[in-house]
């Protein structure tokens, strides 16, 4: 009547059930109470268990039934091995973690346990889709193999990718160079040798290049966890700190690679010359011939002018726009323009009806006299 | 042109039913345990402050029995769903697995009303940890359960008509989460 299963777990319930009444007589308090609990929970398992073997009789198969040897559980061949069940269990585990953690890891976790079910319900599918196990392997193939490859190309070659920046992002900027020259010459050189005459088996050529990418991706993953250098921003010209440079005079890193050249520009009020004598002279447009040592601008407004270096060193042009009450002096300038090369210079008057404790003026640092008075009425 | 012979006939060996059986023990271990703490924790609690809610916070019960309410059709619409498929009526199996699919939305949606209601933050104390976890892991097996009924009804509508032991396997998870779900109601929202 009974099976040796249901023998098993019958007498685990009958233990649970002495074992319970035991000690909750035994016990009391929090403790007596989440151990009888725990207990009951135990008995009814046990039970549910019995009853589970008792019905499907140990799934044992009746040995006068006709065809048994060909449908009894031990009869059919095994099922094959799959890995989409770990993927699931990834995923689900990736569930977990990502809800409380970042909200990127709940949906790639999400992304994954779709694809693994997906493909563990087609696996399961194809497997009994024919007695061949070839057929059923091709069928699966056929059916998934159209989605898989692309995504997974996708997939690693955004991986590649996103592993090489955090590379390049965390590696000193004067190795980065010897970086892009050894793998460049590795990958040269391996392309070399699989496209030789003595061809490599294409089981060496995978493990090869999946150790590569495995490494690539180990080494990435520990640069992004290190995380990446500090990259100090370029100094531009417009920054407060700047100020100092502009009225002193000199070259610094923000004069590095300056544009030395002007393209056609919109208002433009006139040409500013540093002329080789040291004397600084403005044309003003439509008034050819004439040079101005003063420049009348509306308050307010935006313009701009065009500094051009005729002196044997290089300068900058140096626009003073008044110092007002409670603000430190307005000052701009341009980066270091070379002899013979030009800059453009966007000049703003500051709106204030205030007057100002020092004059407005474009200057040359460094070089007495080379002065144009800004009249602003 | 040559045909490949059909795969053998699954052999009688109830692999899902037992599996299921088996993961449903697992879980009913993993409540049994959560529902063990929980007590101990609120037991020690009413002991050395006289209260275990926070303050402020009160259960709305009326989802709380209605979702109770609910794991009765479900049950019945399980069980509708094995005598269909026994019979090969594969209308009515249809009509009852999607039924299920349904109502398993409408137990997540009540359980988010309940979460909204409640304000409940998920840091602060043993009863909002235990609160969350015991009430979101019945949400995540009440989805896992409506997967596993539209997994059913696919495999079934879609022309595994024979197999009729998934379909009692899926009557055997839901009879299990209303058992759970039955002690959860007791233990959560009435002794609070």
């Amino acid at each position: 009547m009974f099976t040796t299963g249901s023998k098993m777990f019958l007498g685990a319930t009958a233990l649970s059930v002495v074992a319970t009444i035991v000690f909750s007589a035994s016990e009391g308090g929090a403790v007596g109470l989440m151990g009888t609990v725990g207990l009951i929970t135990a008995v009814v398992i046990f039970a549910f268990l019995a009853g589970i073997n008792l019905f499907t009789r140990d799934g044992n198969t009746p040995s006068m039934q006709q065809g048994v040897e060909h449908t009894s559980s031990a009869a059919q061949p095994p099922v094959g091995r799959s890995m989409w069940p770990l993927g699931a269990a990834v995923g689900i585990g990736g569930l977990v973690i990502g809800a409380i953690s970042k909200p990127v890891v709940f949906k790639v976790s999400v992304v994954v346990l779709l694809a693994a079910i997906v493909e563990w319900m087609v696996q399961a599918w194809s497997e009994r889709a024919s007695a061949d196990v070839k057929y059923n392997a091709n069928v699966r193939s056929r059916m998934l193999n159209s989605l898989e490859f692309p995504i997974l190309a996708t997939v690693g070659a955004g991986a590649v990718v996103y592993s090489f920046s955090r590379v390049m992002l965390s590696a000193n900027p004067n190795a980065g160079l010897w970086i892009f020259v050894v793998i460049g010459a590795l990958i040269v050189t391996g392309g070399f040798l699989f496209a030789g005459p003595r061809l490599t088996s294409r089981r060496t050529i995978a493990a090869i290049c999946t150790v590569g990418a495995v490494a690539l991706m180990g080494v990435g993953v520990a640069s992004a966890i290190s995380g990446q250098r500090t990259i100090h921003p370029h100094p531009v010209i417009d920054d407060a700190s700047q100020k100092p440079l502009c009225l002193e005079g000199g070259e610094e890193e923000v004069d590095e690679h300056a544009s030395q050249d002007v393209s056609l520009k919109s208002s433009v009020v006139a040409n500013i010359y540093l002329q080789e004598d040291g004397d600084l002279i403005a044309l003003i447009n439509g008034m050819p011939g004439i040079e101005y040592h003063e420049l009348t601008v509306p308050r307010s407004a935006h313009l701009g002018v065009i500094f051009h270096n005729d002196s044997g060193e290089a300068q900058r042009l140096t626009g003073r726009f008044g110092t007002f009450p409670d603000k430190p002096e307005a000052v701009s300038c341009t980066t270091a323009v070379h002899p013979g090369k030009s800059a453009y210079f966007g000049v703003s008057i500051p709106k204030s009806n205030a007057a100002s404790s020092t004059p407005f003026e474009f200057i040359v640092p460094g070089v007495d006299g080379a002065t144009i008075k800004i009249v602003v009425p | 042109m040559h045909a490949l012979p059909a795969a053998p006939a699954p052999a009688p060996h109830r692999q899902i039913l037992v599996g299921t059986a088996v993961a449903c023990a697992a879980l009913a271990a993993l409540f049994g345990g959560m529902f063990a703490l929980y007590l101990r924790l609120r037991d020690q609690s009413v002991s050395a402050t006289g209260h275990w809610l926070p303050d402020g916070v009160s259960v709305p019960m009326v989802p709380a029995n209605v979702m109770l309410c609910a794991m009765l059709p479900i049950a019945v619409f399980a069980q509708w769903a094995v005598y269909s498929a026994k019979r090969g009526d594969r209308v009515h199996t249809g009509v009852a697995l999607w039924l299920i699919v349904l109502l398993a939305v409408a137990m997540i949606n009540a359980q988010a009303n309940i979460y909204a209601r409640m304000h409940v933050p998920a840091v602060g104390g043993s009863f909002n940890t235990m609160f969350y976890a015991i009430t979101g892991s019945m949400v995540v097996l009440f989805i896992a359960g409506a997967l596993f009924s539209a997994i059913t009804a696919f495999r079934y509508l879609g022309g595994r008509s024979n197999d009729r032991e998934l379909v009692t396997a899926h009557a055997l998870y839901w009879y299990f989460l209303s058992f759970v779900f039955a002690m959860l109601w007791f233990v959560i929202y009435v002794t609070k």
